[in-house]
């Protein structure tokens, strides 16, 4: 199991873009109204600072994972301890991921069909492909799938130009000031902190000292991405309406009306949301498996996905409505205990401790 | 433990069984004993023939052969006719005789061996050669003499152009070897020969090129066809399941072309070839299914009008496999989707009809399929009744009735149509077949159920591969250095390298600087 740049790049980018597009923006216009893209902005240079420290601290180690570096750093006790909340994350998240997807089809798709068939279904495509192809076979569809959301988000953004009103934007920052802005970026972070997920997967890239550059572009095309459709919901909705919207940036491509007969293109962007949802959950589910079998040294990874999947689908259906996976849990769950712990606070610590250690294994052609 | 012992014996029998001459089983010096031997492992077969020569009305020599495998009049010019003469001669019951002759040239044939085992004279008789037997002699001369009725070349029935050659290859391997040959002057291109089927004894090549195809493939296809252990070989179809990767997979993972272009154009871009006699069927490995969409004549016409085209049918493609789910998806689950005005040309043409329009859609998919099929197998002076009643009748008469609705025939149309227009048949199929439970997704979860067949399908196409090639390479491993042919085809002078992905050595194809434009300004 190897994967390349561009399959990384791609992995990446489709798996940061649609959820943040989608629901950060509504979460920072609640705090900074019209400057919601600067908050996106100041989120996304945030998002390029974690992938830089998460990814120099990978590259001390280019051939161990996270559980494992940790393990080589630490040592093999508070190696294995530090992973605990790493364990919760995942498995925390990946239900999060697979209820959120779901209820996005439900509600944009649906209206009598129970939430567990889509739940059912997508954890079908999920194993399947984790079973058949593991972290090759999902790369791969990454890089078929992340093209497609590219294509179909530049187009909707394209397309959706024409009833933009430039004086939303103004005035710029005086409403809000950097107080607001910095509390509205925080969700952004929230969802750009996913990345630390990516911590499992450099080992498993054929040329590691890409890992750096490729992750790095990959979290600038989405930042730019996500910047851009902020601003274009902003011009659209105007300062207050945003806020208020379950997903804006979805709601906008359901305006979207050329000569009367391209219309509704807001399926093409469910088919994109179910593509990167898709990709989110396989990577993410393998990375739990995976991860899980490292962290207990067991052989054998790819059976503990008839373990983890139910446990996901069990989780996925304990939120009671549409909202309380996606805002609540980034509010309660997420912001003060994820972020500041799993995403910054530990591997800090690693690479402070490795750093001061002076350990640092180099691949080994390097060495020989 | 035991059982697999079993196992192995019963089939160590079984090969026995087949070849009904013991491998070591020599001729002996008498010819009567060796002629009631080979008339004994011939018995009731009777196409062989026994040419017994006289002298003084005591035989001594014995010419053996199929009729039908062999050159009839060459036969009397050039083997009878000498040896006739030669019987007169006194000598000729000298024992090295026979030997002499062959010596001194008396015998004009292209290929001549001397064996002495049973099973090879038998072998020989049965390949289209003559044995010739004598008095005194343990040593049988096998002699190549053969010449068999075969269809002239032709145009090849499955992949027609309108720009390129013409020629297709027929049933016989050696026709077929010398059209490749033919196109190709070079001692580098190698025809690697060996036979499958225990009974049969079909005649194998391995084509390849030596100095562009990767040894691991090549090592890799003589493995999985030497692999091979059945009875016999009929079309090269038998080789293709014996050698394919995923076997359960609806795609063909091996390609199959009756075009000697094609095979080349795919040798040179370092694939190999498998030539089986007795088929027009020439069997290309490694397949990617960017072929479902690349013709022969890509290469013919001009790039810019291919390049249109191949995007043309890459859109077919999607139709072929997308269009009566999407139809039945919107139209079921999702009419906001439709525009207004084509919804209500929709629903009105619907009213009448009685039945949900899943159920409606599978049915004329059916009908469509059947009337495919019919057309195919009914003898040739019926099939414009076919196409009357699957036309009129079922057609036109059935919307006429509100039991179809027009809109469903032209999706259904349009779909039969897109499938067609596919340059690979198998690939064709494949989509073509699977577009059965695409429908029944549709009709049962929507657009969401189609989003979950695509996401299936793409999937199982990822995780495929032919003789170690991913089926998708070069866009999913993506080697956007290998792009130039895929969906679109550059010009002829940038595509200078052979595809990454199949060839490491010898990698250019064109040298730079063979651009036109360029060329022609460096001359002013």
């Amino acid at each position: 199991m190897q994967i390349s740049g561009k399959q990384l790049f791609w992995l990446v980018f489709s798996i940061e873009i649609v959820l943040t597009m989608l629901y950060a923006v509504s979460a920072a216009a609640i705090e900074a109204n019209q400057d919601a893209w600067i908050s996106m902005l100041l989120a996304g240079l945030m998002g390029l600072g974690i992938v830089f420290l998460i990814v120099r601290l990978s590259m001390r180690y280019p051939q161990q994972t996270f559980v494992q570096y940790s393990q080589t750093i630490l040592g093999k006790w508070a190696g294995k301890i530090v992973i605990i909340p790493y364990f919760v994350m995942w498995v925390y998240l990946n239900s999060m991921v697979l209820r959120n997807s779901a209820d996005f089809v439900y509600l944009t798709l649906f209206t009598k069909t129970p939430l567990y068939v889509i739940m059912v279904t997508l954890l079908i495509l999920v194993i399947y492909v984790i079973a058949a192809g593991g972290l090759a076979g999902i790369a791969r569809c990454g890089e078929l799938m992340g093209p497609i959301i590219l294509v179909v988000i530049l187009g909707t953004c394209l397309l959706s130009s024409n009833h933009l009103d430039w004086h939303h934007l103004t005035p710029v920052f005086i409403d809000s000031g950097w107080k607001h802005i910095m509390k509205g970026s925080i969700s952004g972070v929230a969802f750009y902190g996913d990345i630390i997920m990516f911590t499992m997967i450099f080992a498993f890239m054929s040329n590691s000292k890409q890992a750096l550059s490729i992750t790095m572009w990959g979290m600038a095309l989405t930042a730019v991405l996500v910047v851009v459709a902020s601003m274009m919901v902003i011009m659209t909705f105007g300062p207050i309406l945003p806020a208020r919207m379950w997903a804006p940036f979805f709601g906008m491509t359901r305006f979207i009306s050329v000569l009367g007969f391209i219309q509704n293109v807001d399926i093409l962007f469910v088919i994109i949301w179910l593509f990167s949802a898709f990709i989110k959950l396989s990577l993410f589910l393998f990375i739990a498996v995976y991860g899980t079998a490292q962290w207990l040294n067991i052989k054998n990874w790819r059976m503990l996905i008839w373990l983890m999947a139910p446990i996901t689908l069990v989780l996925a259906l304990l939120p009671q409505n549409a909202t309380a996976p996606i805002k609540e849990y980034v509010q309660q769950m997420w912001i003060p205990y994820v972020i500041p712990i799993n995403v910054i606070g530990i591997p800090l610590l690693l690479w402070i401790v490795s750093v001061m250690r002076g350990q640092s294994i180099q691949r080994k052609d390097e060495s020989n | 433990m035991a059982n697999k012992f079993k196992w192995t014996r019963t089939q160590e029998k079984e090969n026995i069984h087949m070849n009904d001459v013991l491998p070591e089983q020599k001729l002996t010096p008498s010819l009567c004993q060796n002629e009631t031997y080979l008339k004994e492992i011939f018995r009731n077969c009777s196409d062989v023939v026994y040419r017994p020569l006289y002298v003084e009305g005591r035989m001594y020599a014995l010419v053996i052969y199929v009729n039908g495998l062999i050159d009839t009049k060459g036969l009397e010019e050039m083997l009878l006719k000498p040896l006739l003469t030669a019987g007169h001669n006194p000598e000729v019951d000298k024992p090295s005789y026979f030997k002499e002759l062959i010596a001194q040239q008396a015998l004009a044939i292209k290929q001549t061996a001397l064996v002495s085992d049973v099973s090879l004279v038998v072998q020989g008789i049965l390949n289209g050669q003559i044995a010739l037997l004598t008095e005194g002699e343990t040593e049988a001369l096998l002699g190549n003499m053969s010449d068999y009725e075969k269809r002239s070349i032709g145009e090849p029935g499955t992949e027609s152009v309108v720009r390129g050659p013409r020629e297709g290859f027929t049933e016989s391997i050696f026709t077929n070897k010398a059209l490749i040959r033919r196109r190709m002057r070079s001692s580098k291109l190698k025809f690697e020969m060996t036979t499958v089927g225990e009974m049969s004894q079909t005649q194998i090549s391995i084509a390849y090129i030596e100095g562009i195809v990767k040894p691991g493939i090549l090592q890799e296809v003589r493995k999985r066809i030497h692999r091979i252990n059945t009875d016999a070989i009929l079309d090269s179809g038998y080789i293709e399941e014996f050698i394919e990767d995923t076997p359960h997979s609806p795609f063909p993972l091996v390609q199959n072309t009756e075009r000697p272009d094609v095979v080349l154009a795919s040798l040179l871009e370092g694939r190999v070839a498998i030539l089986v006699d007795g088929t027009p069927f020439v069997l290309i490995v490694p397949m990617t299914i960017w072929t479902a969409i690349h013709a022969a004549e890509d290469y013919y016409e001009h790039f810019i009008y291919t390049s249109g085209i191949r995007l043309l049918r890459f859109l077919l493609l999607s139709v072929s496999f997308l269009l009566p789910s999407l139809y039945v998806a919107t139209s079921t689950f999702h009419p906001q989707l439709i525009p207004e005005a084509l919804l209500l040309t929709i629903a009105a043409a619907r009213e009448n009809v009685p039945f949900p329009t899943v159920v409606e859609t599978l049915l004329m998919e059916v009908i469509f399929e059947a009337l495919r099929e019919a057309g195919i197998r009914l003898p040739k002076p019926v099939g414009s009744a076919v196409s009357m009643v699957g036309g009129l009748v079922l057609g036109e008469s059935a919307v006429r009735a509100g039991i179809v609705s027009a809109p469903t025939v032209i999706v259904v149309a349009f779909t039969g149509i897109a499938s067609f227009s596919l340059p690979r048949y198998n690939l064709g199929l494949a989509f073509r077949l699977l577009r059965f439970p695409l429908l029944l997704l549709a009709g049962s979860l929507g657009i969401y159920g189609v989003g979950f067949g695509v996401i299936a399908l793409i999937i199982h196409l990822v995780n495929l591969s032919s003789f170690g090639i991913p089926y998708l390479a070069p866009v999913a491993p993506n080697l956007s250095s290998n792009m130039k042919d895929i969906f679109i085809r550059m010009p002829r002078w940038t595509m200078n390298k052979r595809p990454g992905f199949l060839v490491d050595e010898n990698i250019i194809r064109t040298p730079a600087g063979q651009d036109p434009a360029k060329n022609k300004k460096s001359q002013k």
